[in-house]
């Protein structure tokens, strides 16, 4: 039922002589075919716990907890083990598409070289492979493009390759991480429509990672708020949007422009992300929220099980 | 004693330039580089006074003589005290090398700067000439220089500083290219600057990391080459002390009498590499790059 | 492949200045020395008669220009004049000592490539090690030392103390190794420096974390995905290395008494033998610069966003 299921993740690192959580202690539980956003501010913790899924983090990083995927924890899998499962059960497409793709060599060697070894099959059977799943994601002619070098190809049409290789191979868990935050207006939409078909044809169970509540509306059946490396609410989209529960939700959809609503000025979030080496005491949102009251500058709220809604405040 | 340093950089020329000499300070490249360095100096400038013998007299009678306490490095075919000879080959490679450098970054910076800063045709026919210069290896020019006016100190000197002119000249017209963009010389020009103070006030100074980090790699390499040269017969004539005539004649004595060259060889090796040290340290602090 | 035939094409055009300059600069020489150019380029017993000769068959008597006229045409027939000392063509003397450095730089920067490449991965995939500390380290001391004290260390070594191979001289494969060793050691400091920088800045970039991403086994990810990258700019420095071997043997060919083309210019230096001395000046000036031609010409070819100034 559950792919992913991450228990008390906590992820520190160390930066000159500072210790860094990046993530604090997250835990959440992904079901089959369904779409997660993990929602935050840069800062938030939200890639650092896409990447430690995968184990991408940089050599250094200390991580706690558990993350279960297939009966298995991968923070305990050897890198063999982690290497078989990346790009084949799991796989991640990021951020910057102009320089995810090596300049030296031709998108069918890459890609035919990945599938491959991944699916297990000869050259030449890669790359009609290839060729398909270039197809899937409506790249026109994709006989051409094999020849042709990342530089010669838009943002657009590099993330495209990413997310064909990313998907070929049927994963059981997509990590895509601000897939269209790089790209321009136009093409961020053009990407969205491809990602939400896709989505609504092979059903892959997808964590969506990204600062654009409005993004994550379209695309995610359920929504994971983050803030300084803890999930401060979760639940359903719709749920959320229309009454979120958490300050720092609340805040959020407030700062983001809706038309039909009655509101004329954008309300940005006063004060400043804080500094994970050194966090604030107690609720890490409190010098920020504008209902804060004593017991949230002491103690730390858990995510409180509502049902079909988490939620870490003290005041709901 | 250091916190009086920082003091007066403090008051004379403000808080960020007390970080940097902090951040210099603190920086291991620079500090073994810059004892490597001081040490050198000091035996140049001293060797009259720390040399134990006279460095062009020797007495037959002790010739090549192996390390003893009367003689630590040993003696050389005349009786010389190898240890003296040392001792006056710093100073020797020093005035070469300062000289050579000296030269070769004021010209080239000068040249450099205004070929960067006016642009248009005077900017055209010094990169021209700073090109066809760079056409050619140190050991090249030299040869040039010793096949037309022969062998001798002035003439290393002379060859040495046409060689780095063109790098330093490039380096500063690079600088100030960049520099002429930004945005506070627009703001001096607005407000009526005029174009010599705008390039003596604000753009040299900002312009002279690179320069100063290229100039202590060079007189590394210069201090190499004037051995070379020297090595070869075409550079410092005897008897004055260098450390590469003194490895020339040690290829007669290679079995006999090793300490003939192995203690200059390893002065011109100690030097060369207190001063790349010490350029690897000033660019690791002048031109921080971000590391990921 | 059309882009760098066109670079190709323009990085040649722009350098013949700099090659004509440059024949110039060779051409002068001779007139830069204090005195009458005919004594310089006649024998040194020849009496005023034969010097006067002398002046007269080399056209020294004719205007600056058409000297030079003949000059290059001369040079480009292979005809370099006679040597003042040993009275034969100064080709004779020239080729064979030319080819000899072509060899031992040849060997030499295969070393180097080979030595440093390797050690500058190594220390590059163990940063911060004590690998990598003393690689950087050995290197360091590599760039400071002079080449000619290092050749005269590796004859103590291989020659004196452990009796394997020749002091110096030629004749045989074996009177290459230790001067090819000398340069190549040296030449391998640089070009480990410059591997070990270049890999670093290419496993931190994005590409490598996406062929990891995809789980491509690692040594594929580092000897395919990252190497190839890394060593667009360690190939071109080896070029400019290669070019500096060529031009600057001399002081290795000094030390084992190796008959290459640098010893031939000292050595005529010394004898006053400028016909000699002119044109190896000139053959090596316009090797070294047709070299970093190759070299541009060669990055222009692996790094296809590469454009003409």
């Amino acid at each position: 039922m559950y792919v992913l299921e991450v228990k008390d993740l906590t992820v520190t690192y160390r930066n000159e002589e500072r210790v860094v959580r990046a993530v604090d202690n997250v835990s959440l539980k992904i079901r089959k075919g369904e779409v997660l956003s993990l929602v935050g501010e840069s800062g938030s913790g939200k890639t650092t716990l896409g990447l430690a899924i995968i184990k991408l983090l940089p050599p250094g990083t200390v991580l706690k907890g558990s993350i279960m995927f297939n009966g298995k924890d991968l923070i305990k899998l050897s890198n063999d083990e982690l290497r078989d499962i990346r790009g084949n059960k799991i796989s991640m497409i990021f951020q910057e598409p102009m320089t995810a793709l090596n300049p030296a060599f031709t998108i069918g060697y890459f890609m035919t070289d990945v599938l491959s070894r991944k699916l297990k099959i000869s050259e030449k059977a890669a790359k009609n492979i290839v060729i398909e799943s270039l197809r899937k994601v409506k790249i026109p002619d994709p006989e051409t493009l094999l020849k042709r070098y990342p530089h010669e190809l838009s943002g657009g049409m590099r993330q495209r390759v990413l997310i064909a290789l990313a998907l070929t191979t049927n994963p059981e868990l997509l990590i895509a991480d601000e897939p269209t935050s790089a790209l321009d207006v136009s093409v961020q939409a053009q990407i969205l429509r491809l990602l939400k078909d896709l989505q609504r044809e092979y059903r892959t169970t997808t964590i969506f990672i990204t600062h654009n509540l409005g993004v994550a509306a379209q695309i995610s059946d359920r929504l994971a708020v983050m803030y300084a490396g803890k999930i401060v609410e979760l639940g359903y989209v719709k749920d959320i949007f229309r009454r979120p529960l958490h300050p720092y939700t609340e805040a959020l959809l407030r700062a983001v422009p809706r038309l039909g609503s009655k509101r004329v000025e954008i309300e940005p979030i006063p004060g400043q992300v804080p500094d994970l080496a050194n966090p604030p005491k107690g609720c890490r949102f409190h010098p920020r929220c504008p209902y804060a009251e004593e017991i949230c500058k002491v103690k730390e709220p858990l995510l409180k099980d509502l049902g079909d809604r988490h939620i870490a405040c003290w005041l709901r | 004693m250091i916190s009086l340093i920082e003091e007066l950089i403090e008051r004379k020329l403000g808080k960020s330039q007390v970080r940097m000499w902090r951040r210099l300070r603190r920086n291991r490249n620079i500090k073994v580089g810059g004892v490597l360095v001081l040490g050198f100096i000091f035996m140049g400038l001293l060797a009259p006074w720390i040399s134990p013998y006279d460095p062009l007299r020797g007495k037959l009678i002790e010739s090549l003589s192996p390390p003893s306490w009367k003689h630590l490095f040993g003696t050389d075919i005349q009786g010389r005290d190898i240890l003296s000879r040392v001792i006056w080959g710093a100073r020797t490679s020093m005035i070469v090398a300062f000289f050579s450098i000296a030269i070769a970054v004021t010209a080239g910076t000068l040249a450099g700067s205004v070929a960067g800063f006016l642009g248009g045709w005077v900017d055209n026919v010094v990169s021209r000439v700073v090109d066809i210069m760079l056409a050619l290896p140190d050991i090249l020019l030299a040869l040039f220089v010793a096949a037309i006016i022969g062998p001798g100190l002035e003439n290393v000197i002379l060859a040495i500083a046409l060689y780095n002119f063109p790098q330093f000249a490039r380096i500063s017209r690079a600088s100030v290219i960049n520099i002429k963009q930004e945005d506070y010389i627009e703001a001096a020009k607005a407000i009526g600057e005029r174009d010599v103070s705008v390039l003596l006030r604000y753009i040299l100074p900002n312009s002279l990391a690179p320069v100063i980090v290229h100039a202590t790699l060079r007189t590394a390499a210069s201090i190499l080459t004037a051995a070379g040269l020297s090595f070869l017969g075409l550079g410092v004539q005897p008897p004055t002390p260098e450390w590469g005539a003194m490895l020339s004649d040690a290829r007669t004595y290679l079995v006999t009498a090793p300490y003939v060259w192995i203690f200059p060889g390893l002065a011109l090796t100690l030097t060369a590499l207190g001063f790349n040290l010490l350029g690897d340290g000033l660019n690791d602090v002048l031109n921080p790059r971000i590391e990921v | 492949m059309a882009n760098v035939a066109r670079y190709a094409l323009g990085r040649l055009l722009l350098s013949i200045p700099t090659l004509i300059g440059v024949t110039i600069l060779v051409f002068l020489m001779i007139h830069f020395l204090p005195g009458d150019p005919a004594f310089f380029l006649a024998p040194p017993e020849a009496t005023l008669e034969e010097v006067e000769r002398i002046r007269k068959s080399l056209g020294l008597d004719r205007p600056l220009y058409e000297q030079y006229v003949t000059f290059i045409t001369n040079v480009l027939k292979g005809e370099f004049g006679k040597s003042i000392i040993t009275g034969h063509k100064v080709s004779e003397l020239l080729w064979p000592a030319y080819m000899n450095t072509l060899i031992l730089s040849v060997f030499a920067i295969s070393i180097s490539i080979i030595l440093g490449i390797s050690l500058g991965v190594l220390a590059s995939l163990n940063p911060n090690t004590l690998l990598d500390q003393t690689v950087m380290s050995v290197s360091l001391i590599g760039v400071s030392m002079p080449v000619f004290w290092l050749g005269l260390l590796l004859i103590e070594l291989f020659a004196v103390k452990l009796r394997l191979l020749p002091a110096g001289g030629s004749g045989s494969p074996a009177h290459l190794i230790l001067p090819s060793l000398t340069l190549g050691i040296l030449g391998s400091a640089y070009i480990a420096r410059v591997t070990r920088a270049s890999m670093l800045e290419v496993l931190n970039r994005d590409y490598v974390r996406t062929a990891r991403a995809f789980g491509l086994p690692e040594w594929r990810v580092i000897l395919v995905y990252s190497l190839r990258n890394a060593l667009i700019p360690v190939i071109t420095v080896a070029g400019l290395i290669f070019g500096y071997m060529m031009a600057g043997a001399v002081l290795t060919e000094s030390v084992f008494a190796y008959p290459g083309l640098g010893r031939l210019i000292v050595n005529s230096i010394f004898a006053r033998d400028y016909p000699v001395v002119q044109a190896g000046l000139l053959v090596i000036s316009i090797t070294f610069i047709l070299v970093n031609i190759g070299v541009d010409i060669l990055y222009a070819f692996l790094n296809p966003k590469v454009e003409l100034r």
